[in-house]
This record gives structure tokens, C-alpha cells and sequence, in this order.
């Protein structure tokens, strides 16, 4: 079922809308900086109280109660880090939005618009949250938490993978996928210090190529109005430019060999299967569906039968489309000297 | 001196450099013109001759195997990702099909691209493909071969959406992509379980790891990793959808290099669960059901590049009972010998009513000639006719694989999600 999101607010060139997306990413740039957990909660909930602001401002106002209860939990785990194991681990899995505790998260993305979404999506403040935790609070996790946290996180990568099977609106699929990839990310980082390696590669792959395929499509909305995955639009030729730089990008954040993601999912493979088989295979298993699921969405944006071409509203500005070139150089790049990003451990 | 270091990474380099400037002039929307996209490929196939032909005479002159062992691309906490490369007669065999082949379906796909809409993205796949296949052929360790194994994969699935306003094009890579995928994550696993059990994922060091507790087992899962580049049952569905793309693409992808980089897998790492009862049985048992499938079924196919798909099939299982039964050497040979005279059919797959017509050895009354007598006389007409009838429908294969497997993952899926809307509805309700 297509469910409809607060998108009115996605008027292209509304200047509060973009003073607010700016605002956001600026407090998601904050949350990246911090490492004092008092300031690390406060630039969570700050973000937090971003989100509700601009869920109130949408089309249909309405507090996200969900959302709420999603920020409150990350803020806990940095507040009270003392609390006891299961506590401390619901609280995490609540506050990254594992699923089934995502649907704050998708409780959220009804009442957002789709590029404040996509900003919450691809800053993933879930793994800042996590990443400032254990840097605060080394011990506070037992192993065996660590152990069942990490079995949570690739079943909910499998479950992100798979419904990115079903859905049919573009941004929603891309947005399962990094969903998927972002739980991925953090039951690496849960992998001892080969994960945490990974787990910094494939994030910084999720978070660049989040950006670019998520701005394509809503480029391709933009443009050409909303598009279903479930039929072809055949927009190679009448967006010749996003067409190359979504099937280069997606191919490389899925894992192709050549981009920043294939090195990492295989670092982080090594590091799962010391620790768990059964997560080694489900995370295998994950990544496969999420390759399935760029390709389907590819062909369905990019192929098909060109009976009635699409006449887009108007072009692409030249500086997205360097910006967004610049990035997939970047990854490309980058997955070709995977060791600018990983420190030499012995 | 030339060393065979300095040899072999300007290989690499030289079937590296086309891809990465006709890659980069697609990525930028700077299009090359079509006789330098041609001329690219065309010296990549030449250089990568030059240096083939050079790598084997070094080899056959007493250099022997080599093994040569690049810096790692990345290191981390005891985790090394290590380019390494093996020179031996396994991978100088196939790496001289490779050479060979890609030169002819280059010069035969200059006339077929001439003013295609595309031909870059043909031109710069097929390099693509080249490069991957010499990365294959030459790896040292099971890291190598999976980056060119993954390259080759999607290749052969861009090349089958080659004509991307076809449907039936797009819908089939799609498929093929899911048989990939289904394939790789197997083989993945067996990588991952290569690092994790055996002291080395060094092909060299494969046979003193033979005796490992894990060995039968890795075997089995490569065994199973290979089915679906040579479409063996059961992950042979997708080939005769293949047939989508350009011809000289198939050619190259289904009669010639990718369909036995299957078999050259299992040669490859034999000396691993060659000892091991299990893998060799699957093996057999594989290969076996695979030719007596894929010959039945490629009976009753009407089109030409079909028929060929089908036979190959057959050929690929009767190579694999070969691998099974231990005749490695044997393999080898029907491997390099079917490979030529599969791009040759692939390639004249096209003219061939012209061929039956216009070549005086043939002749134009030649008839195909039909050969069922024993057949009938052993099974019966209705045995026959029941049997005809389950090879046109492909033995219900698709239909079995989208009931048993596809459609319950997706309805599972589906049920995710219509959860997830019906909480978040009665979520939506409270609130207001």
C-alpha cells in the first residue's frame, strides 16, 4: 500500500524550507563533532527537537509521539549509562531505529519532508549516537550485550533489505537500503577493532552514496513528477547525467569491487565471522538483497520502453550535477586506496 | 630486463587504462567518438595478446609456476587484503582462451556496433569484461579471483540490458542478476570461511589445507558458487534469457569465457576438496542432471542462439562429470576446445540460414536430419511425447523456482510491510 508523506513542504525553492534543511545539517554535522556525552545528548536532542519542529511545520501537523519516544531513548543511553544491560540495550535499539523499533523512524519520514528525511537518513545521527557512546562509555556494554546487539542489528539489516524488495516509491527503497547498510555499519562497529575499521569505511560509503542516489531521486521527482518502482520510465535518455551518476553510485555503495563499500563489507565479514556465523551469513544474505534491490529500482527509473518519453519541468543546475559527479569520484577513488581510511592496527 | 612482475602489473595496467577512460568519459558525459572507443578496445585486446603470448613463453621456457605478491591494498588489525597473482599452467591456459577469443569477438563487433546507440557502453563493458577475465584467470588467492568473478557478473547482466528500451531485456537481467547474487553470496561465504579455517587463501597453498576439517565442506560451497555462471542445475534458467543481449556479447558471455569460469573454479581450487567424496559428488551429480536437461530442453528450442545456449549447458555439465570423475587434464581441453567452437556458432548464430544456403560444403539442400529411432523405440511415443512436451516448458524450472523461492521471500516481505503500515496506522489514529 503507498502511503502518502508530508511532502508539500518539498515546493522546490521555498527559502524556510531551505533555511530549515540547512539548520539540520548543520546539528547533524554537531553531533559528528562531539565526544563529551553531556554534549553529545544535548546535540542529540537538539536534532531531535529539529525533527519535531519540522514535523509540526508539515503539511499535516501532528506530533510524531513515536519520534518522541525514539530521541528520549538515544538520549537515556547517553545520560544513564549506568542502567542496567537489557535496559541499556532496548534503549539502543530503540534509539538507532532497529527494526522493529524503526517505525519511529518511519513514523517520522510520514511527517517530514523528503528532503529533511533523506538528511536524517544519510547524516546517520543513529551511529554518531552509538559511535559517541562506546567512546564514552567503553565498558559500559558486557560482551554477551555486545553479542545480542550485534544478531539485532543484521536481522534488522535483513529485514531493511528485504522490504526494499517490496517498496515501490524510489526514495523509500533507497531509503530500506540505507536503513539496511546503516545496521550493517553498526553491528560491525560492534565487531571489536577490525569492525570499527569497517564499520568507518562502509559509513562513510553509506553516508556519500546515501547523499547522491537519494538527491538523484528526489531530482528525478523534481523533474519528471513521482515515479513507482514497480513500473519502467525509461529516463536514461531524458536524464542522461543522473542516469550515469546513479548506476555508477549505486553499484559501488551495493559493493561492486572498485567502490569504498566492497572493501568494507569484506573487512567487516572478517570481523563477523569470528564473532557469529549465523550474523556472517544474514549480513551476506542482506547485502545480496540490497544489490537486487538498486538494480530493480535502476531498471525501473532508467529502462524500459520509450513509448511516451517523460518531458521534464526543467533541467538539473549545472553545480548539483558537479557536486554529485565530484562525490562518486570520491568513492571511486576511495575504493580504489581503500587505505586512506583505515588505520595500520597491528 | 623485463621481469615478470613488471610484466604482468603492465598487463593489468594496460586492460585497466581503456576501461578507466571510457568509464570516466561515460561518468563525466564526455562521449569518446566510436573509432576511438573502438580503437581502445582494440589495443587492450592486442597489448593483452602481446603480454599472454609472453607470460606463456616464460613459462614454457623454465621460468615455471610463479607466484607474485603485490603490497596490500589495505591492512587492518591483523586483516590483509593482498593482491596476489599465480602464473601456472592452469592460469596461463585460460588466460591465453581469454586472449584469444577477445580479439575476435572485438573485431567481429566493430561492424555490429557500427552507429548503435550505445556502442560506448558496449566497447567500455566488454574491456571491462577483459580486465575481470585476466583477474580471474591469474589470481593467486580466492580475494583476486572474487573481485574479477563479481566484475564479470555484472557485466554480462549490464550487457543483457544492452538494448534498454526492450522489456524483455531489462526483466531478464534482472533474473540473471538474482542468480548471480544468489551464487556469489555462496561463494562470499566460502571466502570468508577460506580466512577464517585454512592457514592461507593462497591457491598454492591449497592442497597442504586439504586435510582441514572444513575442506569437504568449502568444496561443496564452491562447488555450488560455480552454478550459476555456467548454469547448471538448478541455476540454469537465466541463460537462454541472456540471449537478450547483442550477439558478439554472448558469444563472448555464453559460449565462450564467462560460462566456464564454472569449471575452471573448480580446477582452480581442486586441490583443496579434490581428496573429499562430497564436493565430487555434488559435482557429478550436477553435471550429470545438467546435460541430460540442457540436452532435452535444446531440443526443442526453435531459435538458434538458444539452441546453442542450451547445447553449451550440456557441454558445461559433461564437463563437469569430467572434474568429478578426477580427469582434470581432460577438462581442460574440452573446456578450451568447447569455448572455440561455441564463439564461432555464437558469432555465426546470425547468418545462419545464409551459411545452410551459401557455403558449398554444406550445401543448400542440407536437411537437420532426425535421429529418434532408438530414442522411441526404448521409451514409447507417449513417453516421448510427455517428455517433449516437460523440455518445451523447461522442465517447469522458472515455475518451480518462483514458487518454492521467489514468490515466499517477497510475500514474507510484503506481510513486513503491511505490518508495519498497519501499526503505524493505528498509530496515526491515536494521535489524532
Amino acid at each position: 500500500m503507498q502511503t502518502r508523506v508530508g511532502t508539500e513542504l518539498d515546493a522546490p525553492g521555498d527559502p524556510r524550507a531551505r533555511v530549515a534543511l540547512a539548520i539540520g545539517a548543520v546539528l547533524a554535522a554537531v553531533l559528528w563533532m562531539l565526544n563529551e556525552p553531556l554534549e553529545l545528548a544535548a546535540a542529540w536532542l537538539a536534532f531531535g527537537a529539529w525533527t519535531v519542529w519540522r514535523a509540526r511545520a508539515s503539511a499535516t501537523p501532528r506530533l510524531p509521539l513515536l519520534a518522541l519516544v525514539g530521541g528520549a531513548s538515544g538520549g537515556v543511553v547517553l545520560l544513564a549509562p549506568h542502567l542496567p544491560q537489557w535496559a541499556l540495550a532496548g534503549c539502543l535499539v530503540i534509539g538507532a531505529g532497529v527494526a522493529p523499533a524503526h517505525l519511529w523512524l518511519e513514523s517520522l519520514r510520514r511527517s517530514l519532508a523528503r528532503d529533511e528525511f533523506a538528511l536524517v537518513l544519510v547524516a546517520q545521527p543513529f551511529a554518531a549516537l552509538l559511535h559517541g557512546f562506546v567512546h564514552a562509555y567503553p565498558d559500559a556494554l558486557e560482551p554477551q550485550t555486545l553479542a545480542v546487539l550485534q544478531r539485532v542489528f543484521v536481522a534488522s539489516a535483513l529485514i531493511h533489505a528485504g522490504l526494499a524488495l517490496v517498496r515501490r516509491e524510489p526514495e523509500r527503497v533507497l531509503g530500506a537500503v540505507i536503513q539496511s547498510q546503516s545496521a550493517l555499519v553498526i553491528a560491525g562497529a560492534a565487531a571489536g577493532e577490525t569492525g570499527w575499521e569497517a564499520a568507518r569505511m562502509l559509513l562513510a560509503s553509506t553516508m556519500g552514496s546515501g547523499l547522491v542516489l537519494t538527491s538523484i531521486a528526489s531530482e528525478l521527482r523534481r523533474r519528471f513528477g513521482a515515479l513507482d518502482a514497480a513500473s519502467h520510465h525509461a529516463l536514461a535518455e531524458a536524464a542522461p547525467k543522473l542516469h550515469r551518476l546513479f548506476v555508477v553510485c549505486g553499484w559501488t555503495f551495493v559493493g561492486l569491487p572498485g567502490g569504498l563499500a566492497f572493501f568494507a563489507e569484506d573487512l567487516l565479514f572478517h570481523a563477523l565471522v569470528d564473532q557469529s556465523v549465523g550474523a556472517t551469513v544474514g549480513f551476506i544474505v542482506a547485502a545480496g538483497f540490497n544489490a537486487i534491490a538498486f538494480y530493480r529500482l535502476y531498471l525501473a527509473l532508467f529502462t524500459g520502453p520509450a513509448v511516451h518519453p517523460p518531458h521534464p519541468t526543467s533541467a538539473t543546475a549545472s553545480w548539483k550535477i558537479a557536486g554529485l559527479t565530484l562525490a562518486v569520484l570520491a568513492l571511486l577513488v576511495l575504493g580504489l586506496l581503500p587505505s586512506l581510511l583505515v588505520s595500520h592496527g597491528g | 630486463m623485463i621481469t615478470l612482475e613488471t610484466l604482468l602489473v603492465g598487463g593489468l595496467a594496460a586492460a585497466f587504462l581503456p576501461c578507466a577512460a571510457m568509464g570516466l568519459s561515460l561518468l563525466l558525459g564526455v562521449p569518446m567518438s566510436e573509432r576511438r572507443s573502438q580503437q581502445s578496445a582494440h589495443a587492450q585486446a592486442v597489448v593483452l595478446l602481446v603480454v599472454a603470448a609472453t607470460l606463456i613463453t616464460a613459462h614454457v621456457t623454465g621460468e615455471g609456476p610463479r607466484e607474485l605478491r603485490l603490497a596490500p591494498l589495505i591492512e587492518a588489525h591483523g586483516y590483509a587484503w593482498t593482491p596476489v597473482f599465480l602464473l601456472d599452467r592452469l592460469s596461463l591456459a585460460y588466460v591465453a582462451l581469454v586472449a584469444l577469443v577477445h580479439p575476435v569477438v572485438v573485431r567481429f563487433s566493430i561492424p555490429a556496433f557500427h552507429r548503435e546507440s550505445g556502442a560506448q557502453r558496449y566497447w567500455f563493458l566488454v574491456s571491462l569484461l577483459a580486465l575481470s577475465l585476466w583477474l580471474v584467470s591469474l589470481a593467486g588467492n580466492i580475494d583476486v579471483l572474487f573481485v574479477g568473478w563479481e566484475l564479470v557478473g555484472v557485466c554480462s547482466v549490464s550487457l543483457i540490458a544492452f538494448f534498454r528500451h526492450n522489456l524483455r531485456s531489462t526483466e531478464n537481467s534482472l533474473r540473471t542478476l538474482v542468480y548471480y547474487r544468489a551464487c556469489d553470496a555462496v561463494m562470499l561465504f566460502a571466502t570468508v570461511w577460506i580466512h577464517h579455517e585454512l592457514p592461507s587463501a593462497d591457491f598454492t597453498q591449497f592442497a597442504s589445507a586439504s586435510s582441514s576439517k572444513a575442506a569437504a565442506a568449502i568444496g561443496t560451497l564452491l562447488v555450488l558458487s560455480s552454478l550459476a555462471k555456467s548454469a547448471q542445475l538448478p541455476m540454469s534458467p537465466w541463460l537462454h534469457r541472456a540471449m537478450e543481449g547483442p550477439a558478439t556479447s554472448s558469444a563472448i558471455f555464453y559460449g565462450a569465457l564467462s560460462v566456464h569460469l564454472g569449471p575452471w573454479l573448480l580446477l582452480r581450487t581442486e586441490p583443496l576438496w579434490g581428496e573429499h567424496l562430497l564436493p565430487r559428488a555434488a559435482c557429478g551429480a550436477i553435471g550429470v542432471s545438467t546435460a541430460v536437461y540442457a540436452s532435452l530442453v535444446g531440443r526443442t528450442r526453435p531459435d538458434a542462439k538458444t539452441a546453442i545456449a542450451y547445447a553449451a549447458m550440456a557441454q558445461l555439465g559433461v564437463i563437469y562429470v569430467e572434474i568429478a570423475l578426477g580427469f582434470e587434464r581432460l577438462a581442460l581441453v574440452h573446456l578450451w576446445a568447447h569455448a572455440g567452437l561455441r564463439t564461432w556458432q555464437f558469432l555465426r548464430s546470425s547468418s545462419l540460414i545464409q551459411d545452410f544456403q551459401a557455403n558449398p560444403l554444406v550445401g543448400a539442400d542440407v536437411r537437420l536430419r532426425t535421429r529418434a529411432g532408438l530414442w522411441r523405440g526404448l521409451v514409447g511415443p507417449e513417453l516421448e511425447r510427455r517428455v517433449y512436451l516437460a523440455a518445451m516448458r523447461g522442465f517447469w524450472l522458472d515455475a518451480v523456482h518462483w514458487r518454492s523461492v521467489a514468490r515466499p521471500t517477497l510475500a514474507l516481505f510484503a506481510w513486513v510491510q503491511r505490518m508495519e503500515e498497519r501499526a503505524l496506522g493505528a498509530v496515526r489514529r491515536e494521535e489524532r
